[in-house]
């Protein structure tokens, strides 16, 4: 009797239990966000123990190799605060976990990492496919998350514990567009991958190219990892393109490219970004092209970071001695460095707090980046610890070098045309920032 | 315009040869044991790795491939005895059967991705390229067109004409029936999965020699690809998982060529719901 009751209920109230699923998961959200916030909250500042740095990142998926530019960051930084005794006498561990490069799959680690790990220092990672999902779980919960997405989503935002190391999507495509006409090409084909991570500067170098008098031949978005590009590759062959400018994803890039190749009877002149300056894709599409050739065709636009200061120079020497798996890759990698900040920016912030709580801590990260006067300039985590022991305000000028954050928390880095080399990348040319500020207004401008 | 149809056609057939060996296996496979089995792209990604690695030791590509593609075979079969089987005997239904299949395919991943990690390779193939009017085909795509024509003909020759592809076909119709004329269906089911777990293991090596750099998880993107083919092509056809490949190479490129790139995949799935709408059981099936 008890049975069919059930059942018919069940049957005949698909609304009511809908709602009560809903109702139900909704509530196991807030409950696990509320733990996760009371017990991020109540960090203890006092006794030893261990804190967690949480690698939200890209290890499979479309992104895959996000991940272990994420650890190759975290492990050294890691590894240089437990050798100057932790962050107040906590011990810090890097936990790896897999986005997949995907909301859906993101979301549910968000929540792991909120309910089981009781001492979060922070997180890191989160690209352009997850961050518009975690970053407001994250923030909701009072956590300090730094984010490698460029989307302009981010650009003006109301979350206090959010930041980014990264360069914004939107300046970097006016940096692309002035480096293409830097290099001396006035025809570019822009082929940017169909994913949210890739396309983020699309807009900005169009706009850019106009700007500068120079339209691109074709605009190309590629459908991820398809098994032939032969069409695209057609249509800009037929566009008279001198180059291609843009971000593909590893494993598209490396079909691309080859067919690319393949058609032109060589590899036309490449220009990329950050992206473009990561291992997987300078494996993929080193494997795919030949290494030596794509260092002689491809151009970079990066932020302009010291590679010789002391701060990286830090950074590379406790990569190089740390257990990362495949080290000697990521030395010159600019997000293993921007999450290398990251962690010691955030370490600091907590040594001046005195608390590991994120909620107590967080109004100490701008002043340590951005500097205040009469801050003592610092390229170490012992040095900051050290300087901050003597009662000295400080100013962290780490692995990408000065970094100055925005009032949404969002980096604006000047930019540099860089060349591949056999042993890392070798800087050719400054972006000019007088003729990156017109663009970014709107104004017409000629790069001489 | 011609320009561009020509080299969608061209792009197509390339594709299609890649898809096709891997499509035939996977629909062989469901036609004789009824198994959509779900390892299916987990074993393709598998051959990728394991042709690296013999391509690596110094063998040949092309034997490489054939070393992967037999490997695939044996580990094919093992999960027929092992796996399928029993269940099948226990009443699973295809249901079960695709949950099992799909939470082993995700084993088989993590397991391989805990030893090799994610970490992108390439066979390094330099090759001539040859110009046929305005479509540009490479040495390597040559064979690979080849080996799936020699692959499809050789395949749909087994099924007409020799008495183990009328024992396929017999266990696929009926496998009752089959077995009450004397055909011993549990042997004509594990000689299936061997043949397609080799059409498995080699289609999985062209792809990656197609795409040029590939990871293990890349089977990840191309496996919907076999099923639409296989499902578009009519599910347990060996001549239209080809046809079916071939159309889904082409409404892809012709899309990219002809509207915009962007609309690639809509265009694509759009063409499947429209044939299921039209032919639910696929363009070209009919009993095998």
């Amino acid at each position: 009797m008890n049975d069919t009751q059930n059942i018919e209920i069940g049957i005949g109230n698909p609304e009511k239990r809908r709602g009560r699923v809903l109702r139900l998961a909704a509530a196991a959200s807030a409950l696990s966000i509320g733990l996760a916030a009371c017990a991020s909250g109540h960090t203890s500042s006092s006794g030893q123990g261990v804190a967690t740095v949480a690698v939200l990142s890209s290890f499979t998926g479309a992104d895959t190799g996000y991940g272990q530019e994420g650890m190759s960051g975290c492990i050294p930084a890691v590894d240089l605060i437990n050798a100057a005794g932790g962050v107040l006498h906590h011990k810090l561990s890097c936990q790896a976990y897999d986005d997949r490069s995907d909301p859906a799959d993101a979301v549910p680690e968000v929540h792991k990492i909120l309910a089981s790990t009781p001492s979060l220092l922070m997180t890191l990672g989160s690209g352009g496919n997850t961050a518009a999902a975690v970053v407001p779980l994250f923030n909701a919960a009072k956590v300090t998350v730094f984010s490698e997405t460029g989307q302009s989503l981010f650009n003006v935002n109301h979350y206090s514990y959010y930041w980014r190391d990264v360069p914004v999507d939107a300046s970097q495509g006016y940096a692309m567009a002035i480096a293409t006409r830097m290099l001396g090409y006035s025809h570019p084909a822009a082929v940017f991958g169909q994913n949210v991570s890739s396309q983020g500067s699309l807009p900005s170098f169009v706009q850019g190219m106009n700007l500068l008098g120079h339209p691109v031949a074709t605009k190309v978005l590629l459908p991820t990892s398809a098994p032939s590009y032969a069409t695209q590759v057609a249509a800009i062959q037929s566009a008279h393109a001198d180059a291609v400018v843009g971000e593909i994803d590893p494993a598209s890039a490396a079909t691309f490219t080859t067919e690319l190749k393949q058609v032109f009877g060589h590899l036309p002149p490449l220009v990329g970004d950050q992206a473009t300056d990561e291992s997987p894709f300078l494996k993929a599409v080193g494997g795919a092209v030949g290494a030596s050739t794509l260092r002689q065709r491809l151009t970079l636009v990066l932020p302009v970071a010291s590679s010789t200061g002391p701060g990286f120079l830090a950074f590379k020497k406790a990569l190089l001695s740390s257990a990362t798996p495949n080290k000697t890759t990521y030395v010159t990698d600019s997000y293993s460095a921007a999450d290398y900040d990251a962690i010691i920016t955030t370490a600091l912030a907590a040594d001046e707090a005195k608390s590991l709580a994120s909620a107590n801590f967080e109004r100490y990260i701008m002043p340590i980046a951005n500097g205040v006067p009469g801050a003592t300039v610092v390229h170490t985590y012992a040095e900051g610890v050290a300087a901050l022991a003597k009662g000295e305000k400080i100013h962290y000028e780490g692995a990408s070098g000065p970094i100055s954050f925005d009032r949404y928390h969002n980096w604006e880095p000047g930019y540099v045309l860089s060349q591949l080399t056999p042993g890392g990348v070798k800087d050719l040319r400054l972006v000019p920032n007088s003729i990156l500020r017109k663009l970014e207004v709107g104004q017409h401008a000629t790069v001489g | 315009m011609i320009h561009a149809l020509a080299v969608s056609l061209g792009s197509a057939v390339v594709v299609a040869a890649v898809l096709s060996l891997a499509t035939i296996g996977f629909t062989l496979r469901y036609a004789v044991s009824g198994v959509f089995d779900l390892t299916y792209g987990a074993l393709m990604g598998l051959a990728m790795l394991i042709a690296y690695i013999c391509a690596s030791a110094g063998i040949n590509l092309w034997a490489a491939m054939i070393l992967a593609g037999g490997c695939i075979a044996v580990a094919s079969v093992l999960l027929e005895r092992l796996i399928v089987r029993p269940m099948l005997s226990r009443g699973a239904t295809s249901w079960v059967m695709m949950i099992i299949t799909f939470a082993l395919g995700l084993a088989i991943e993590a397991s391989v991705l805990a030893t090799w990690g994610p970490q992108f390779t390439s066979y390094a193939l330099v090759g001539r390229t040859y110009h046929f009017g305005s479509v540009v085909i490479t040495t390597d795509q040559l064979w690979i067109v080849l080996i799936a024509a020699i692959g499809t003909l050789s395949i749909g020759l087994l099924l007409e004409f020799t008495q183990w592809g009328r024992a396929m076909r017999g266990t696929a119709a009926n496998p009752g029936l089959a077995e009450s004329c004397g055909i011993r269906v549990t042997t004509v089911r594990t000689l299936t999965w061997l043949l397609s777990g080799l059409l498995c293991g080699v289609g999985g090596v062209l792809i990656a020699i197609q795409i040029g750099s590939f990871m293990y998880t890349s089977w990840e993107q191309f496996f919907p690809l076999v099923i639409a083919a296989a499902i578009v092509g009519g599910v347990g056809r060996a001549g239209g998982a080809f046809a079916g490949a071939l159309l889904i190479g082409l409404v892809t490129a012709l899309a990219s060529a002809l509207l915009s790139s962007a609309y690639e995949d809509v265009i694509a799935l759009g063409v499947l719901i429209l044939v299921l709408f039209i032919r639910p059981r696929g363009l070209f099936v009919r009993a095998v």
